[in-house]
Protein backbone atom coordinates (compact mmCIF):
# COMPACT_ATOMS: atom_id res chain seq x y z
CA UNK A 1 0.00 0.00 0.00
CA UNK A 2 1.09 3.28 -0.81
CA UNK A 3 1.91 5.13 2.41
CA UNK A 4 0.15 7.93 2.12
CA UNK A 5 -0.15 10.02 5.20
CA UNK A 6 -0.59 7.79 7.31
CA UNK A 7 -1.08 9.84 10.45
CA UNK A 8 -3.25 12.33 9.06
CA UNK A 9 -5.56 9.48 7.95
CA UNK A 10 -6.01 8.09 12.19
CA UNK A 11 -6.98 11.42 13.35
CA UNK A 12 -9.30 12.46 10.72
CA UNK A 13 -11.01 8.71 10.38
CA UNK A 14 -11.07 8.80 14.04
CA UNK A 15 -13.67 11.47 14.30
CA UNK A 16 -15.32 11.39 10.72
CA UNK A 17 -14.87 7.82 9.70
CA UNK A 18 -18.41 6.30 10.96
CA UNK A 19 -19.81 9.82 12.12
CA UNK A 20 -21.81 10.02 9.22
CA UNK A 21 -22.81 6.37 9.13
CA UNK A 22 -23.62 6.62 12.51
CA UNK A 23 -26.47 9.42 12.04
CA UNK A 24 -27.88 8.21 9.57
CA UNK A 25 -30.39 6.90 11.13
CA UNK A 26 -32.88 3.65 10.04
CA UNK A 27 -31.18 3.67 6.80
CA UNK A 28 -27.95 2.93 7.74
CA UNK A 29 -26.54 -0.48 5.47
CA UNK A 30 -25.79 -3.39 7.01
CA UNK A 31 -23.35 -4.36 4.84
CA UNK A 32 -19.92 -3.87 3.89
CA UNK A 33 -17.92 -3.58 0.28
CA UNK A 34 -15.23 -3.92 -1.35
CA UNK A 35 -14.81 -1.84 -4.71
CA UNK A 36 -12.11 -2.46 -7.36
CA UNK A 37 -11.64 1.35 -9.21
CA UNK A 38 -9.39 0.59 -12.39
CA UNK A 39 -7.63 3.24 -14.37
CA UNK A 40 -9.39 2.35 -17.96
CA UNK A 41 -7.54 5.72 -18.89
CA UNK A 42 -4.52 7.92 -17.73
CA UNK A 43 -5.98 8.86 -14.23
CA UNK A 44 -9.47 8.42 -15.42
CA UNK A 45 -10.87 5.47 -13.39
CA UNK A 46 -14.27 3.32 -13.12
CA UNK A 47 -15.61 0.82 -10.74
CA UNK A 48 -14.63 -2.84 -11.98
CA UNK A 49 -15.86 -4.55 -9.21
CA UNK A 50 -17.69 -4.36 -6.25
CA UNK A 51 -18.43 -6.94 -3.55
CA UNK A 52 -20.41 -7.16 -0.69
CA UNK A 53 -19.13 -8.15 2.21
CA UNK A 54 -20.29 -8.89 6.33
CA UNK A 55 -19.10 -5.80 8.24
CA UNK A 56 -19.25 -2.12 7.04
CA UNK A 57 -15.64 -2.02 8.37
CA UNK A 58 -14.42 -4.83 6.38
CA UNK A 59 -15.19 -2.56 2.90
CA UNK A 60 -12.48 -1.52 1.06
CA UNK A 61 -11.20 0.42 -2.07
CA UNK A 62 -8.93 -0.99 -4.37
CA UNK A 63 -7.41 1.14 -6.48
CA UNK A 64 -5.82 -0.70 -9.31
CA UNK A 65 -3.78 1.59 -11.57
CA UNK A 66 -2.59 1.12 -15.14
CA UNK A 67 1.24 0.71 -14.10
CA UNK A 68 0.18 -2.48 -12.65
CA UNK A 69 0.60 -1.23 -8.75
CA UNK A 70 -2.39 -2.03 -6.70
CA UNK A 71 -3.54 0.14 -3.69
CA UNK A 72 -5.97 -0.74 -0.87
CA UNK A 73 -7.73 1.73 1.08
CA UNK A 74 -10.10 1.39 3.90
CA UNK A 75 -13.20 3.29 4.54
CA UNK A 76 -11.12 5.45 7.29
CA UNK A 77 -8.47 6.01 4.63
CA UNK A 78 -10.71 6.82 1.56
CA UNK A 79 -12.71 9.52 4.53
CA UNK A 80 -9.60 10.88 5.12
CA UNK A 81 -8.52 11.18 1.12
CA UNK A 82 -11.64 13.14 0.49
CA UNK A 83 -12.30 15.36 3.44
CA UNK A 84 -8.31 16.35 3.33
CA UNK A 85 -7.13 16.27 -0.36
CA UNK A 86 -8.45 18.63 -3.12
CA UNK A 87 -10.18 17.58 -5.89
CA UNK A 88 -7.64 18.01 -8.28
CA UNK A 89 -5.07 15.75 -6.22
CA UNK A 90 -3.76 12.38 -7.55
CA UNK A 91 -4.20 10.39 -4.67
CA UNK A 92 -8.31 11.64 -4.52
CA UNK A 93 -9.18 11.20 -8.32
CA UNK A 94 -9.51 7.62 -8.18
CA UNK A 95 -12.37 8.03 -5.45
CA UNK A 96 -13.80 11.07 -7.46
CA UNK A 97 -13.44 9.97 -11.13
CA UNK A 98 -15.13 6.64 -10.56
CA UNK A 99 -18.22 8.28 -8.20
CA UNK A 100 -17.73 5.38 -5.89
CA UNK A 101 -20.76 3.75 -7.44
CA UNK A 102 -22.17 1.51 -4.63
CA UNK A 103 -18.99 2.42 -1.94
CA UNK A 104 -20.40 6.03 -2.47
CA UNK A 105 -24.03 4.80 -1.74
CA UNK A 106 -22.47 3.26 1.74
CA UNK A 107 -20.62 6.35 2.16
CA UNK A 108 -22.99 8.80 1.80
CA UNK A 109 -25.52 6.69 2.62
CA UNK A 110 -28.00 7.56 -0.24
CA UNK A 111 -30.75 5.12 0.47
CA UNK A 112 -32.39 3.99 -2.53
CA UNK A 113 -29.98 5.78 -5.03
CA UNK A 114 -28.42 3.30 -7.52
CA UNK A 115 -25.06 4.44 -9.05
CA UNK A 116 -24.73 5.83 -12.75
CA UNK A 117 -23.71 3.58 -14.83
CA UNK A 118 -21.11 5.63 -16.72
CA UNK A 119 -18.66 4.84 -13.34
CA UNK A 120 -18.85 1.24 -14.61
CA UNK A 121 -16.00 -0.60 -16.38
CA UNK A 122 -18.59 -2.49 -18.59
CA UNK A 123 -22.17 -2.85 -18.19
CA UNK A 124 -21.55 -6.39 -16.84
CA UNK A 125 -19.81 -4.65 -13.62
CA UNK A 126 -23.08 -2.17 -13.52
CA UNK A 127 -25.54 -5.32 -13.67
CA UNK A 128 -24.22 -7.32 -10.59
CA UNK A 129 -23.34 -4.16 -8.55
CA UNK A 130 -26.94 -3.06 -9.12
CA UNK A 131 -28.26 -6.30 -8.93
CA UNK A 132 -27.40 -9.56 -7.62
CA UNK A 133 -23.79 -8.42 -6.11
CA UNK A 134 -21.71 -10.39 -7.75
CA UNK A 135 -18.30 -12.31 -7.04
CA UNK A 136 -14.88 -11.58 -7.74
CA UNK A 137 -13.96 -9.84 -11.00
CA UNK A 138 -10.61 -10.61 -11.92
CA UNK A 139 -11.97 -11.70 -15.47
CA UNK A 140 -15.20 -10.42 -16.83
CA UNK A 141 -17.66 -11.52 -19.34
CA UNK A 142 -16.15 -10.75 -22.20
CA UNK A 143 -12.97 -12.35 -21.31
CA UNK A 144 -11.10 -15.02 -23.49
CA UNK A 145 -8.14 -16.92 -23.68
CA UNK A 146 -7.03 -19.83 -25.10
CA UNK A 147 -6.22 -17.93 -28.47
CA UNK A 148 -3.67 -20.28 -30.56
CA UNK A 149 -4.81 -23.79 -29.36
CA UNK A 150 -6.91 -24.87 -32.31
CA UNK A 151 -4.37 -23.81 -34.64
CA UNK A 152 -1.66 -26.33 -33.65
CA UNK A 153 1.40 -24.17 -33.97
CA UNK A 154 3.51 -25.39 -32.01
CA UNK A 155 5.11 -27.43 -34.68
CA UNK A 156 6.54 -24.35 -36.35
CA UNK A 157 8.24 -21.54 -35.41
CA UNK A 158 7.09 -17.96 -35.98
CA UNK A 159 10.45 -16.26 -35.90
CA UNK A 160 11.71 -14.74 -38.88
CA UNK B 1 36.60 -15.52 -48.74
CA UNK B 2 37.93 -18.90 -47.29
CA UNK B 3 41.14 -16.80 -46.07
CA UNK B 4 38.75 -14.70 -43.73
CA UNK B 5 37.10 -17.96 -42.31
CA UNK B 6 38.99 -19.21 -39.16
CA UNK B 7 38.67 -22.61 -37.68
CA UNK B 8 35.82 -22.79 -34.72
CA UNK B 9 36.49 -26.56 -33.15
CA UNK B 10 35.76 -25.23 -29.25
CA UNK B 11 31.58 -25.78 -29.11
CA UNK B 12 29.78 -23.85 -26.71
CA UNK B 13 28.13 -26.87 -25.07
CA UNK B 14 28.05 -26.45 -21.53
CA UNK B 15 27.73 -23.01 -22.14
CA UNK B 16 24.19 -23.33 -23.64
CA UNK B 17 23.37 -26.25 -21.40
CA UNK B 18 24.17 -23.93 -18.12
CA UNK B 19 21.82 -21.23 -20.30
CA UNK B 20 19.29 -23.34 -21.25
CA UNK B 21 19.98 -23.15 -24.28
CA UNK B 22 21.00 -26.30 -25.53
CA UNK B 23 17.86 -26.46 -27.73
CA UNK B 24 20.64 -24.72 -30.46
CA UNK B 25 23.70 -27.10 -30.00
CA UNK B 26 22.16 -30.57 -29.76
CA UNK B 27 19.87 -33.20 -31.67
CA UNK B 28 18.62 -32.27 -34.86
CA UNK B 29 20.61 -28.62 -34.09
CA UNK B 30 23.87 -30.26 -33.32
CA UNK B 31 25.61 -28.43 -36.33
CA UNK B 32 23.77 -25.39 -36.03
CA UNK B 33 26.68 -23.43 -34.91
CA UNK B 34 29.14 -23.54 -37.66
CA UNK B 35 32.50 -25.22 -36.86
CA UNK B 36 34.13 -21.55 -38.37
CA UNK B 37 34.13 -18.01 -37.21
CA UNK B 38 33.82 -15.23 -40.00
CA UNK B 39 36.53 -12.27 -39.98
CA UNK B 40 34.62 -9.26 -41.30
CA UNK B 41 36.46 -6.26 -42.03
CA UNK B 42 35.62 -3.00 -40.26
CA UNK B 43 34.47 -1.60 -43.28
CA UNK B 44 31.87 -4.14 -43.67
CA UNK B 45 31.01 -3.97 -40.30
CA UNK B 46 30.53 -0.16 -40.60
CA UNK B 47 28.56 -0.76 -43.55
CA UNK B 48 25.74 -3.37 -42.43
CA UNK B 49 25.15 -1.03 -39.25
CA UNK B 50 24.70 1.89 -41.42
CA UNK B 51 22.28 -0.38 -44.11
CA UNK B 52 20.39 -1.09 -40.73
CA UNK B 53 19.81 2.90 -40.24
CA UNK B 54 19.24 3.86 -43.06
CA UNK B 55 16.59 0.74 -44.28
CA UNK B 56 14.86 1.37 -41.16
CA UNK B 57 13.96 5.21 -41.47
CA UNK B 58 13.59 4.44 -45.26
CA UNK B 59 11.01 1.56 -44.53
CA UNK B 60 8.95 3.45 -42.30
CA UNK B 61 9.06 6.48 -44.62
CA UNK B 62 7.21 3.98 -46.99
CA UNK B 63 5.06 1.93 -44.51
CA UNK B 64 3.77 5.28 -43.46
CA UNK B 65 3.10 6.64 -47.69
CA UNK B 66 1.15 3.00 -47.74
CA UNK B 67 -1.10 3.56 -44.65
CA UNK B 68 -2.48 6.54 -46.22
CA UNK B 69 -2.83 5.29 -49.25
CA UNK B 70 -5.53 1.96 -49.17
CA UNK B 71 -4.70 0.43 -52.95
CA UNK B 72 -1.24 -0.10 -51.72
CA UNK B 73 -2.36 -1.43 -48.17
CA UNK B 74 -4.38 -3.85 -49.79
CA UNK B 75 -1.31 -4.90 -52.20
CA UNK B 76 0.34 -5.56 -48.68
CA UNK B 77 -2.06 -8.53 -48.11
CA UNK B 78 -3.25 -6.27 -45.02
CA UNK B 79 -7.28 -6.81 -44.50
CA UNK B 80 -8.91 -3.31 -44.85
CA UNK B 81 -10.56 -3.93 -41.42
CA UNK B 82 -6.87 -3.61 -39.89
CA UNK B 83 -6.69 -0.57 -40.87
CA UNK B 84 -7.83 1.50 -38.18
CA UNK B 85 -6.04 -0.02 -35.39
CA UNK B 86 -2.77 0.06 -37.80
CA UNK B 87 -3.65 4.14 -37.91
CA UNK B 88 -3.93 4.34 -34.51
CA UNK B 89 -0.48 1.94 -33.89
CA UNK B 90 1.51 4.88 -36.20
CA UNK B 91 -0.21 7.61 -34.36
CA UNK B 92 -0.04 6.16 -30.48
CA UNK B 93 2.89 3.68 -30.70
CA UNK B 94 5.02 4.97 -33.05
CA UNK B 95 8.21 4.94 -30.89
CA UNK B 96 7.42 1.77 -28.88
CA UNK B 97 9.18 -0.37 -31.21
CA UNK B 98 11.51 -2.74 -29.59
CA UNK B 99 13.73 -5.54 -32.08
CA UNK B 100 14.02 -6.24 -35.94
CA UNK B 101 16.47 -7.55 -38.21
CA UNK B 102 17.47 -6.97 -41.41
CA UNK B 103 18.40 -9.56 -43.87
CA UNK B 104 21.26 -8.70 -46.28
CA UNK B 105 22.77 -10.22 -49.53
CA UNK B 106 25.99 -9.11 -50.11
CA UNK B 107 28.01 -6.71 -47.31
CA UNK B 108 31.27 -9.24 -48.23
CA UNK B 109 33.70 -9.15 -50.59
CA UNK B 110 33.60 -5.68 -51.83
CA UNK B 111 29.46 -6.70 -52.70
CA UNK B 112 27.49 -4.07 -51.67
CA UNK B 113 24.99 -4.92 -48.71
CA UNK B 114 21.32 -4.72 -50.32
CA UNK B 115 18.46 -5.25 -47.94
CA UNK B 116 16.42 -8.56 -48.82
CA UNK B 117 13.84 -7.83 -46.27
CA UNK B 118 13.05 -6.64 -42.63
CA UNK B 119 11.72 -9.34 -39.85
CA UNK B 120 9.94 -6.11 -38.44
CA UNK B 121 7.51 -8.13 -36.02
CA UNK B 122 8.91 -11.43 -34.73
CA UNK B 123 12.58 -11.75 -35.64
CA UNK B 124 14.62 -14.70 -34.72
CA UNK B 125 18.24 -15.38 -34.44
CA UNK B 126 18.44 -13.67 -30.65
CA UNK B 127 19.79 -15.73 -28.39
CA UNK B 128 22.45 -17.08 -30.78
CA UNK B 129 23.04 -13.64 -31.57
CA UNK B 130 23.09 -12.22 -28.15
CA UNK B 131 24.56 -15.40 -26.01
CA UNK B 132 26.02 -17.81 -28.17
CA UNK B 133 28.22 -15.90 -30.27
CA UNK B 134 30.24 -14.14 -27.86
CA UNK B 135 31.11 -17.63 -25.73
CA UNK B 136 31.99 -19.15 -29.71
CA UNK B 137 34.44 -16.23 -29.77
CA UNK B 138 35.99 -16.24 -26.11
CA UNK B 139 36.40 -20.31 -26.51
CA UNK B 140 38.09 -20.36 -29.69
CA UNK B 141 40.27 -17.09 -28.82
CA UNK B 142 38.81 -14.48 -31.12
CA UNK B 143 39.63 -11.34 -29.27
CA UNK B 144 37.77 -8.43 -31.32
CA UNK B 145 33.96 -9.35 -31.98
CA UNK B 146 31.66 -7.90 -34.16
CA UNK B 147 29.44 -5.16 -33.46
CA UNK B 148 27.32 -6.76 -30.96
CA UNK B 149 25.38 -4.72 -28.93
CA UNK B 150 22.71 -7.05 -28.72
CA UNK B 151 21.95 -7.12 -25.02
CA UNK B 152 23.01 -3.87 -24.32
CA UNK B 153 20.58 -2.59 -26.88
CA UNK B 154 17.65 -4.48 -25.86
CA UNK B 155 17.45 -3.72 -22.31
CA UNK B 156 18.42 0.29 -23.40
CA UNK B 157 15.06 0.12 -24.63
CA UNK B 158 13.29 -2.09 -22.27
CA UNK B 159 14.53 0.92 -19.32
CA UNK B 160 13.09 3.75 -21.79
CA UNK B 161 10.11 2.08 -22.25
CA UNK B 162 9.60 1.02 -18.32
CA UNK B 163 10.91 4.44 -17.58
CA UNK B 164 7.50 5.98 -19.04
CA UNK B 165 5.63 3.82 -15.98
CA UNK B 166 6.79 3.10 -12.51
CA UNK B 167 6.88 -1.04 -11.81
CA UNK B 168 6.63 -2.38 -15.56
CA UNK B 169 4.58 -5.31 -15.69
CA UNK B 170 5.43 -7.26 -18.80
CA UNK B 171 3.67 -10.21 -20.31
CA UNK B 172 6.07 -12.47 -22.79
CA UNK B 173 4.27 -14.80 -25.46
CA UNK B 174 4.77 -17.29 -27.64
CA UNK B 175 2.98 -20.34 -29.35
CA UNK B 176 4.67 -22.92 -27.84
CA UNK B 177 7.21 -23.64 -30.23
CA UNK B 178 10.57 -24.99 -28.38
CA UNK B 179 12.80 -21.90 -30.14
CA UNK B 180 10.34 -19.28 -30.03
CA UNK B 181 9.90 -19.76 -26.46
CA UNK B 182 13.67 -19.85 -26.19
CA UNK B 183 13.29 -16.20 -27.83
CA UNK B 184 10.65 -15.21 -25.59
CA UNK B 185 12.40 -16.54 -22.53
CA UNK B 186 15.66 -14.15 -23.76
CA UNK B 187 13.79 -11.26 -23.83
CA UNK B 188 12.09 -11.93 -20.57
CA UNK B 189 15.28 -11.73 -19.15
CA UNK B 190 16.17 -8.61 -21.05
CA UNK B 191 13.16 -6.47 -19.32
CA UNK B 192 13.84 -8.36 -15.42
CA UNK B 193 17.48 -6.57 -16.31
CA UNK B 194 15.88 -3.57 -17.38
CA UNK B 195 14.33 -3.13 -13.88
CA UNK B 196 11.03 -4.09 -15.16
CA UNK B 197 8.95 -5.62 -11.61
CA UNK B 198 6.90 -8.28 -12.71
CA UNK B 199 8.01 -10.24 -15.91
CA UNK B 200 6.34 -13.56 -17.04
CA UNK B 201 6.47 -15.79 -19.73
CA UNK B 202 3.45 -17.69 -20.89
CA UNK B 203 2.37 -19.33 -23.97
CA UNK B 204 -0.94 -17.37 -25.72
CA UNK B 205 -3.49 -20.17 -24.99
CA UNK B 206 -2.87 -18.92 -21.01
CA UNK B 207 -3.29 -15.88 -21.65
CA UNK B 208 -7.04 -13.91 -20.77
CA UNK B 209 -7.31 -11.39 -22.97
CA UNK B 210 -10.65 -9.25 -21.28
CA UNK B 211 -11.71 -5.80 -23.05
CA UNK B 212 -12.95 -4.59 -19.63
CA UNK B 213 -10.18 -5.78 -17.44
CA UNK B 214 -7.14 -5.72 -19.65
CA UNK B 215 -4.27 -8.63 -20.26
CA UNK B 216 -4.11 -10.82 -17.06
CA UNK B 217 -2.14 -14.22 -16.62
CA UNK B 218 -1.79 -16.63 -13.75
CA UNK B 219 2.35 -16.48 -13.32
CA UNK B 220 1.23 -19.13 -10.36
CA UNK B 221 -1.99 -20.98 -9.14
CA UNK B 222 -3.99 -18.88 -7.26
CA UNK B 223 -2.05 -15.60 -8.16
CA UNK B 224 -4.30 -13.46 -11.09
CA UNK B 225 -2.00 -10.80 -12.60
CA UNK B 226 -2.92 -8.11 -15.29
CA UNK B 227 0.14 -6.78 -17.60
CA UNK B 228 0.37 -3.41 -19.22
CA UNK B 229 3.16 -4.76 -22.10
CA UNK B 230 2.78 -7.83 -24.23
CA UNK B 231 5.60 -9.21 -25.97
CA UNK B 232 4.38 -11.22 -28.40
CA UNK B 233 6.06 -13.82 -30.80
CA UNK B 234 3.04 -14.63 -32.21
CA UNK B 235 3.23 -12.03 -36.04
CA UNK B 236 0.34 -9.88 -36.28
CA UNK B 237 0.08 -11.31 -39.59
CA UNK B 238 -1.25 -14.67 -38.27
CA UNK B 239 -3.33 -12.58 -35.54
CA UNK B 240 -5.01 -10.55 -38.58
CA UNK B 241 -5.45 -13.75 -40.37
CA UNK B 242 -5.98 -16.62 -38.13
CA UNK B 243 -7.57 -15.25 -35.22
CA UNK B 244 -9.08 -12.13 -36.25
CA UNK B 245 -11.07 -12.38 -32.49
CA UNK B 246 -7.88 -11.42 -31.35
CA UNK B 247 -7.04 -8.56 -33.35
CA UNK B 248 -10.85 -7.10 -32.91
CA UNK B 249 -9.80 -7.83 -29.18
CA UNK B 250 -6.48 -6.66 -29.33
CA UNK B 251 -7.81 -3.32 -30.79
CA UNK B 252 -10.23 -2.40 -28.63
CA UNK B 253 -7.84 -3.01 -25.76
CA UNK B 254 -5.14 -0.84 -26.85
CA UNK B 255 -6.93 1.67 -28.11
CA UNK B 256 -8.63 2.33 -25.17
CA UNK B 257 -4.73 2.18 -23.30
CA UNK B 258 -5.15 -0.94 -21.32
CA UNK B 259 -2.15 -3.25 -23.13
CA UNK B 260 0.62 -1.85 -24.77
CA UNK B 261 2.17 -4.42 -27.62
CA UNK B 262 5.62 -4.75 -28.46
CA UNK B 263 6.39 -4.81 -31.49
CA UNK B 264 3.03 -2.60 -32.16
CA UNK B 265 1.10 -3.18 -34.48
CA UNK B 266 2.58 -1.02 -37.39
CA UNK B 267 5.31 -3.50 -37.88
CA UNK B 268 3.04 -5.60 -39.91
CA UNK B 269 3.32 -3.30 -42.68
CA UNK B 270 7.27 -3.21 -42.61
CA UNK B 271 6.69 -7.09 -42.56
CA UNK B 272 4.78 -7.37 -45.51
CA UNK B 273 7.68 -8.17 -48.40
CA UNK B 274 5.16 -5.71 -50.88
CA UNK B 275 6.76 -2.63 -48.46
CA UNK B 276 9.78 -3.86 -50.34
CA UNK B 277 8.12 -2.95 -54.03
CA UNK B 278 6.63 0.28 -52.39
CA UNK B 279 9.83 1.18 -51.30
CA UNK B 280 11.87 0.66 -54.29
CA UNK B 281 8.25 2.79 -56.24
CA UNK B 282 9.45 5.61 -53.75
CA UNK B 283 13.41 5.16 -54.04
CA UNK B 284 13.83 3.62 -57.26
CA UNK B 285 17.72 2.88 -57.37
CA UNK B 286 18.54 3.50 -53.85
CA UNK B 287 21.87 1.38 -53.27
CA UNK B 288 20.39 -0.45 -50.40
CA UNK B 289 17.31 -1.49 -52.14
CA UNK B 290 17.09 -4.34 -54.92
CA UNK B 291 14.43 -3.80 -57.00
CA UNK B 292 11.45 -5.52 -56.30
CA UNK B 293 7.57 -5.50 -58.41
CA UNK B 294 4.56 -7.10 -58.03
CA UNK B 295 5.45 -8.44 -61.56
CA UNK B 296 8.42 -9.28 -63.06
CA UNK B 297 7.80 -7.72 -66.10
CA UNK B 298 7.63 -4.62 -63.87
CA UNK B 299 11.89 -5.38 -62.98
CA UNK B 300 14.39 -3.67 -64.48
CA UNK B 301 15.07 -6.71 -66.35
CA UNK B 302 13.94 -9.79 -65.27
CA UNK B 303 16.55 -11.71 -67.26
CA UNK B 304 18.89 -10.73 -64.39
CA UNK B 305 16.76 -13.19 -62.20
CA UNK B 306 14.66 -12.69 -59.61
CA UNK B 307 12.81 -14.34 -56.38
CA UNK B 308 9.93 -14.85 -55.91
CA UNK B 309 8.34 -14.30 -52.43
CA UNK B 310 5.09 -14.69 -50.19
CA UNK B 311 4.44 -10.97 -48.73
CA UNK B 312 3.98 -13.12 -45.02
CA UNK B 313 6.48 -16.21 -46.07
CA UNK B 314 8.91 -17.27 -43.44
CA UNK B 315 11.72 -19.56 -43.43
CA UNK B 316 12.39 -19.42 -47.27
CA UNK B 317 8.93 -21.60 -47.40
CA UNK B 318 7.00 -21.05 -50.80
CA UNK B 319 10.10 -18.67 -52.50
CA UNK B 320 10.89 -19.69 -55.91
CA UNK B 321 13.99 -18.78 -57.71
CA UNK B 322 15.15 -17.93 -61.19
CA UNK B 323 18.24 -17.35 -62.26
CA UNK B 324 17.45 -16.02 -65.85
CA UNK B 325 14.00 -15.18 -65.51
CA UNK B 326 12.34 -17.43 -67.22
CA UNK B 327 12.36 -21.03 -65.38
CA UNK B 328 12.12 -21.99 -62.24
CA UNK B 329 15.93 -23.10 -60.63
CA UNK B 330 15.20 -23.63 -57.28
CA UNK B 331 11.56 -23.89 -55.11
CA UNK B 332 10.55 -24.86 -51.36
CA UNK B 333 6.85 -25.92 -50.75
CA UNK B 334 5.34 -24.69 -47.46
CA UNK B 335 2.41 -23.04 -45.76
CA UNK B 336 2.27 -19.39 -47.97
CA UNK B 337 1.29 -20.71 -51.10
CA UNK B 338 -2.04 -18.66 -50.80
CA UNK B 339 -0.83 -15.00 -50.35
CA UNK B 340 0.39 -12.93 -52.90
CA UNK B 341 3.86 -12.46 -54.27
CA UNK B 342 6.43 -10.21 -54.83
CA UNK B 343 9.41 -10.48 -57.27
CA UNK B 344 12.78 -9.16 -55.86
CA UNK B 345 15.57 -8.70 -58.79
CA UNK B 346 18.30 -11.85 -57.47
CA UNK B 347 21.27 -10.09 -55.38
CA UNK B 348 24.78 -11.39 -55.37
CA UNK B 349 26.14 -13.07 -53.01
CA UNK B 350 29.29 -13.96 -50.98
CA UNK B 351 29.94 -17.66 -51.01
CA UNK B 352 33.16 -19.78 -49.79
CA UNK B 353 34.96 -22.14 -52.09
CA UNK B 354 32.36 -25.00 -50.74
CA UNK B 355 30.04 -23.15 -52.12
CA UNK B 356 28.20 -22.10 -49.12
CA UNK B 357 26.19 -18.64 -49.31
CA UNK B 358 26.70 -15.96 -46.65
CA UNK B 359 24.07 -13.88 -45.76
CA UNK B 360 24.79 -10.97 -43.36
CA UNK B 361 21.59 -9.68 -40.78
CA UNK B 362 21.72 -6.42 -38.80
CA UNK B 363 19.41 -6.14 -35.78
CA UNK B 364 17.74 -2.63 -34.76
CA UNK B 365 17.10 -1.84 -31.09
CA UNK B 366 15.75 0.40 -33.14
CA UNK B 367 19.16 1.66 -33.72
CA UNK B 368 21.38 -0.75 -35.14
CA UNK B 369 22.96 -2.71 -32.51
CA UNK B 370 24.49 -5.76 -33.69
CA UNK B 371 25.43 -8.25 -36.32
CA UNK B 372 25.07 -11.92 -37.24
CA UNK B 373 25.64 -14.26 -40.11
CA UNK B 374 24.16 -17.27 -41.31
CA UNK B 375 25.45 -19.39 -44.26
CA UNK B 376 24.21 -22.45 -46.18
CA UNK B 377 24.79 -23.84 -50.16
CA UNK B 378 21.76 -23.96 -52.97
CA UNK B 379 19.96 -20.76 -53.61
CA UNK B 380 17.38 -20.45 -50.58
CA UNK B 381 18.25 -20.15 -46.58
CA UNK B 382 16.05 -21.71 -44.76
CA UNK B 383 15.82 -23.70 -41.50
CA UNK B 384 19.04 -25.80 -42.50
CA UNK B 385 21.56 -22.41 -42.61
CA UNK B 386 24.46 -22.96 -40.17
CA UNK B 387 25.26 -19.59 -37.70
CA UNK B 388 28.11 -18.10 -38.12
CA UNK B 389 29.57 -16.43 -35.77
CA UNK B 390 31.33 -12.99 -36.29
CA UNK B 391 34.75 -11.23 -34.95
CA UNK B 392 36.63 -8.64 -36.83
CA UNK B 393 39.97 -8.37 -38.33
Amino acid sequence: MRPTRPLLFLTVTAGLGLGLLRCSGESEPGQGVVTTVREVAPTEFRIADERPVDQISDSRVIVDRMSGDRDTFTLAEVKAIEQTEPDSSRVRRPFHSAGLGYWGFIMLNRMGRTPAASAYTNQAAYQRATGTAGSSLSRTSRARSGFGRSSGTSTRSFGG
Amino acid sequence: MDRRLIDAPQRPERYARKQGLDYFTTGENHDYLADEILLLEPREADAALAAGDTAYSLLRDTARRCLADPARLARLGTPAWCRPLLEWSVENAWDDFLFGRFDLAGGLEGLPPRILEFNADTCSLLAETGLLQPEVLRQNGVKKAAPNNLIAGLEARLREIGAVRKGTHGLFAHLGYPEDELTVGFLADRARAAGWKQVHTASLPEVTFDPDGGLVADPRPGKTVRYYYLTKFFPWDWIAHEESALWEMLEEMITEQYVRVLNPAWTMLLQSKALLAFAWQDHPGHPLLLPTAFDPADLPDPRRGYVRKPVFGRNGENLMVSLDGRRSDAARSGDYGEQPVVYQELAPFATDGGKLRYQLSTFVTPRASALCCRRQDGLILDDDAEFVSLGIR
